[in-house]
């Protein structure tokens, strides 16, 4: 997976202030992690097969977080 | 009318090593939907043939100012097979989706069962080809971002043998399912490099993984503090540890180490490449590891 340009990096955290620099670490985290399963393969065993699943499930959760929080600090406090 | 070029004949023998570079003729959006739209780069064949010279240029290490060599090694480089593949009538489907648009990121994402499928149905210069890894270039309005998926061996497959700190493993001549690579006509830097290495590595015998983030254990990344001198024994040859990631150390949290770099002053090729001091991803080259593997799978799939 193409790594993310610092610039990048800035321009999000600009975008979305109240995005948590962890979080966007994690969400970094797991799409990397998302490639190195075997797609074709999830019934390699239950583990793997639950792995995929929570991985995903945490994707969406994170972008939640990270993309449709308000952006506006402010109105974070109103 | 399929537009079929046969770029580079590489090796005159059967099954040729061979790259093959498609023109995504329709875009799964969002990724696993079932939804398709057509890919924009099929109404801009100048912008494929762009990034087709691009990523030929990055591969074979003809981009001025690029470190990294290993395909540029004249035991390997001429002996390459590459093909692209452009097809303006190959329509909006399933079959000829070639890439999706993930939903949570702007990643772009092989689809690989559909890529398998689409290159067996094409013959350069009158004769078929065996793939070992293929980029769908796409223009997408939205998604810029590369990924690649490994290769999927044949289990039980022939091919060479190889050891990892002891355990025995196989670089296999020939794959179940290709290494696959979705990326950007708008591709510059390394991103074709890096990609490429991600996608002739195996889920099986050896997956090559980032180096940017915390990853989990692969063949050029470990797990544990203290990090220990030695990185690996592959082969026999033994393998240092990178006690301090190049210039860029490793996060307090994180608990993966990598191998000794080739040039410590840069980050690995596998690493965030944007990250170099010199503000030049061209300057990064491999770990010593990473560089050894990946020169072997390709000479091992060579001598099939």
């Amino acid at each position: 997976m193409q790594p993310l340009n610092p610039d990048e990096r800035q321009a999000l955290r600009r975008e979305h202030p109240l995005a948590a620099p962890e979080d966007l670490d994690r969400y970094e985290q797991l799409l990397s992690m998302r490639f190195t399963q075997d797609p074709n393969r999830p019934q390699a065993g239950p583990e793997a097969h639950g792995l995929h699943r929570t991985i995903e499930q945490e994707l969406q959760e994170l972008h939640r977080r990270i993309f449709e929080t308000p952006n506006d600090a402010s109105a974070a406090t109103e | 009318m399929a537009d079929v070029i046969l770029r580079q004949a590489g090796a005159a023998k059967s099954d040729t090593f061979t790259i093959c570079l498609i023109a995504n003729p329709a875009l799964e959006a969002p990724w696993n939907s079932g939804a398709f739209i057509a890919d924009p780069i099929i109404g801009n064949r100048a912008a494929f043939d762009s990034a087709v010279q691009y990523i030929e240029d990055c591969l074979f290490g003809r981009v001025a100012g690029m470190k990294e060599l290993i395909i540029a090694n004249p035991v390997i480089g001429p002996n390459v097979r590459v093909i692209s593949i452009w097809d303006g009538a190959a329509g909006v489907s399933s079959a000829s989706a070639l890439v999706g648009q993930d939903g949570v990121s702007n990643l772009l994402i092989a689809r690989r069962n559909q890529i398998k499928a689409f290159v067996a149905g094409y013959t350069a210069e009158g004769a078929s080809f065996f793939v070992d890894v293929a980029y769908a270039i796409s223009m997408s309005a939205t998604h810029t971002r590369a990924s690649a998926w490994y290769t999927s061996d044949i289990p039980g497959a022939a091919g060479i043998p190889f050891t990892l700190d002891g355990a025995a493993f196989t670089h296999c001549f020939y794959n179940d399912i290709l290494g696959t690579i979705a990326i950007h006509s708008s591709v510059s830097d390394i991103t074709p490099l890096h990609e490429f290495q991600h996608a002739i590595s195996s889920y099986t015998n050896g997956g090559i993984t980032d180096l940017y983030v915390d990853s989990p254990p692969a063949f050029n990344c470990k797990v544990g503090r203290p990090i220990p001198p030695n990185f690996c024994v592959y082969d026999r040859a033994t393998y240092i540890s990178d006690p301090s990631r190049d210039g860029l150390g490793y996060p307090s949290g994180w608990n993966s180490y990598h191998c000794g770099l080739i040039d410590a002053r840069y980050p690995a090729v596998m690493d965030n490449y944007y990250t170099a001091s010199s503000h030049n991803p061209l300057d990064c080259q491999n770990d010593t590891v990473t560089r050894a593997f990946v020169s072997d799978k390709i000479l091992a799939k060579m001598a099939r």
